[in-house]
């Protein structure tokens, strides 16, 4: 099996110290930082996220691999810069405020990584001023609201509010989820994308981006 | 445009008018015939059906056919809330079976000390040598005693105490005289325990000379109809303008039932009934009272009250002895609440000798634990698995409910009242589940694997292992299945509890093997059968042979405390002393929720 593959495999079991290893591995044989990235890295947790999009794959097994990603994306850090290797898009993620659910945000963050994308994690209890705020301090293309509980929900409507009086709101896409959150809301409320689950989201935030960079 | 909507249920026929275009599940909802709604109206469970019998709405668009299922559709049937009316239209909304529901509370020998009691005095009538007025000798016969609502007491006195020759009987609330009447009537001294619950309300009525528990019985909580759970009925007063009155006439109109029913069945007329105590989550004793719940419903979380509350039963829009006064029981934070205090105090949290661990496994899920370092408690919301929402043949306690199930040479099952299985509630899925994890046809990561991975000993579960709506499935029999998306809605309910039970532990300062004793109370947790609750991890594995059931805890406590002081003063104690939780933000809760969610290996 390539080097490549291995590191996709060992990502996808969670194995965190022998994805760090392989990586590096990689590395000192010579192979492009770029190939690592995408064909080892990437490319394990793509598969995850279509398992995750099938049930095959849950959240506990979405989370352990995301963890074995992270280490290796650690080892690959100090050679991207150095690579002009840039993030496929950025985006600016959170809960919005009055809601602290936070494990399908993380989630949705790690699968979106899984897809190149810089991910601008606010956390929980957002203000839709610094949602808004974040997105233009960081030029972000896309902001993702996630709310987990029909009481906050309306929150959603505030953060779509607080970019249309910034002036923001045809700059930026806004995509929502969340348990209570469903396609008619989503048009109710003026947001742009709703994805079911993480790994759609995923999808969902790449296309935009690659549409937006084009 | 206004049309004429015809509607079937519980075989009665209705004509309501309409405008066009408007809300049918609303509409039925306005007119007390709706199905149920365990989200609310929210359009996403799939779970208010109503069969179009006569008329063309629109749709069904994308959302309600994957909800609903081809067949449902071919036959006729609609989700209500996403029905909008065009033109007549007849409907017929399938007549509500009654749940299986669990209200027995066990509350063992209780020396009755009730906190309203009654006292007999003959006063002096006056004469000329003794002009003294009559509330001078009301006070000389009861001293040491405060005096309540004056205007009221001064109003009936003077006709009450002549009415029985100067006999009169005090009615007297924790050293206050808050009521008169004529004659000796301390042989009637009854009162009612309600237990609110955000699915079923409880009623007991209890002789509090005696202390015997006269009439029980229980049905659903009327605000069902606007959500399954607590956040939905929050949602509902928070977006509606009359959202709040309709919850608290909902839950008027439940009690009043419960409380004729339970008149009916000890033959105590509702006049007799002096005090009454009602045990229930925050949120329902909000809706009581008719104070708005909103905040609950979002971080921080915080009440608007738990303190213990004493006021005129009149108040309330109740119609008990004109003297009667509701006490409602205090509770500790926004999700745990005067409920789990009074099942602590059934389960004896606070006098136990030994680690004990509670939980309450309702619609939410209240766990509580008592050690050396204290009494404890948090709230894991479990979401309504348990109850069959969000489970694909899912249902509650009803009949034709798969409610246990075992491999024994084959699978086994049983279903309430031996009815033709219809779907899986609560329990039976715990059993599948576990059953399932037993054999390895569940692995412990949670995937339902294919027969072809099994050994060949159990090649006998091959015929029930098939695809459907092409998602792996488990097939009882036709139309009821569970899904491998089911079991992952398992494993993220189950996670949640076993999470929570893990960082209460933690707070106490406990490992479960210090533990000895589980008590389970709730609807749920009486059904369910620990072994299976252990096998998945719901519950501690280690701890399966000291798990107990209580039955309806919160009844319990709530009867205890209407039947004596200490119990009461218990009960406060309770809620004083015990330390709350909060999951949420905590940093551990996220990395143990997600190994929870694993099953265990055996």
């Amino acid at each position: 099996m390539s080097i490549l593959n291995e590191i996709s495999e060992n990502l996808q079991k969670g194995k965190a110290k022998i994805v760090k290893e392989l990586v590096q591995k990689a590395l000192d044989e010579g192979v492009s930082v770029e190939s690592i990235l995408n064909e080892g890295l990437l490319y394990g947790m793509g598969i995850i996220g279509e398992k995750f999009k099938k049930d095959e794959v849950y959240v506990p097994d979405v989370l352990i691999a995301a963890r074995a990603m992270n280490a290796g994306s650690e080892i690959l850090k100090p050679h991207l810069a150095a690579s002009g290797i840039k993030a496929t898009g950025k985006v600016v993620l959170g809960t919005v405020a009055g809601d602290l659910h936070d494990i399908g945000k993380n989630l949705v963050r790690m699968m979106m990584e899984g897809k190149g994308l810089e991910v601008v994690d606010l956390g929980v209890d957002v203000s839709a001023e610094k949602f808004v705020q974040t997105a233009i301090d960081e030029s972000a293309q896309i902001i993702v609201c996630s709310a987990l509980l029909t009481t906050t929900m309306n929150e959603i409507g505030n953060v779509i509010a607080e970019a249309v009086n910034k002036g923001v709101r045809e700059k930026v896409t806004f995509m929502i989820g969340g348990a209570p959150v469903t396609e008619v809301f989503a048009k109710q409320v003026g947001a742009d994308i709703y994805t079911a689950d993480a790994a759609s989201a995923a999808d969902a935030a790449a296309n935009v981006c690659a549409g937006k960079l084009n | 445009m206004m049309q004429m909507i015809h509607v079937i249920h519980s075989e009665i026929e209705r004509v309501l008018t309409a405008s066009e275009g408007s809300n049918l599940l609303q509409l039925l909802r306005e007119h007390g015939v709706s199905p149920i709604s365990p989200c609310g109206g929210g359009g996403t469970c799939g779970k208010c059906k109503v069969r179009i019998l006569i008329g063309t709405p629109d749709g069904p668009d994308e959302a309600e056919r994957t909800l609903l299922g081809e067949r449902a559709i071919a036959a006729g049937y609609r989700l209500a809330c996403h029905v909008r009316i065009r033109g007549k239209l007849t409907v017929q909304v399938d007549r509500e079976e009654k749940h299986q529901i669990i209200t027995s509370a066990a509350i063992g020998h209780l020396e009755p000390d009730p906190a309203l009691r009654k006292e007999f005095v003959q006063l002096l009538p006056p004469s000329l040598k003794d002009q003294r007025s009559d509330f001078c000798r009301l006070k000389e016969a009861l001293p040491n005693l405060g005096f309540g609502n004056q205007i009221s007491l001064l109003r009936g006195l003077p006709e009450i105490i002549r009415a029985s020759g100067f006999g009169v009987t005090a009615l007297i609330h924790q050293d206050r005289l808050i009521g008169l009447e004529p004659g000796d009537t301390t042989q009637s001294l009854y009162g009612v325990a309600f237990d609110l619950g955000t699915t079923t309300l409880a009623g007991y009525l209890v002789d509090l000379n005696s202390g015997i528990v006269l009439a029980e019985t229980s049905f659903l909580n009327p605000q069902c109809q606007f959500g399954a759970d607590v956040i939905s009925r929050i949602s509902h007063a928070d977006s509606h303008p009359k959202g709040l009155d309709n919850l608290g006439k909902a839950l008027e109109e439940g009690i009043h039932e419960l409380s004729m029913r339970l008149s009916e069945m000890a033959r105590v007329p509702l006049h007799e009934i002096v005090h009454v105590v009602f045990a229930g989550n925050t949120t329902m004793l909000h809706t009581l009272m008719g104070v708005s719940p909103n905040q609950i419903g979002a971080a921080p979380f915080a009440p608007t009250f738990t303190e213990r509350l004493t006021l005129p039963a009149s108040d309330l829009g109740l119609r008990f002895n004109h003297w009667a006064i509701a006490t409602l029981l205090p509770g500790i934070s926004g999700y745990v609440g005067a409920d789990t205090v009074a099942a602590a105090l059934a389960a004896a949290l606070d006098t136990a000798k030994e680690p004990t661990l509670l939980v309450d496994l309702g619609t939410n899920g209240e766990i509580a634990v008592s050690g050396p370092s204290g009494m404890f408690a948090c709230s894991a919301a479990a979401g309504p698995a348990f109850e069959g929402a969000g489970i694909r043949c899912g249902m509650g306690s009803m009949p034709g409910a798969i409610d246990s199930f075992r491999i024994d040479d084959g699978p086994i099952w049983t279903t309430i009242e031996n009815a033709d299985p219809k779907g899986i509630c609560g329990s039976g899925l715990l059993d599948l589940v576990a059953e399932l994890v037993r054999v390895g046809l569940i692995d412990e990561t949670g995937r339902l694997l294919d027969c072809d991975e099994l050994p060949e000993t159990f090649a006998y579960l091959e015929p029930y292992r098939k695809e459907v709506e092409g998602s792996p499935a488990f097939v009882l029999e036709a139309g009821v299945f569970i899904t491998q998306k089911d079991i992952r809605q398992i494993q993220s309910a189950k996670g949640a509890i076993a999470a929570g039970i893990s960082l209460l532990l933690k707070s106490a300062g406990l490992d479960v093997p210090d533990i000895k004793s589980i008590v389970l109370a709730g609807g749920f947790g009486s059904c369910l059968d620990p072994a299976s609750a252990c096998r998945i991890g719901l519950l501690p594995p280690e701890l399966a042979d000291c798990t107990s059931a209580i039955g309806n805890g919160a009844g319990a406590g709530a009867i205890q405390a209407l039947l004596s002081n200490e119990r009461m003063e218990r009960a406060m104690a309770i809620s004083k002393n015990m330390q709350y939780v909060e999951l949420s933000g905590n940093p551990h809760f996220n990395h143990l929720f997600a190994g929870a969610m694993l099953f265990p290996e055996l």
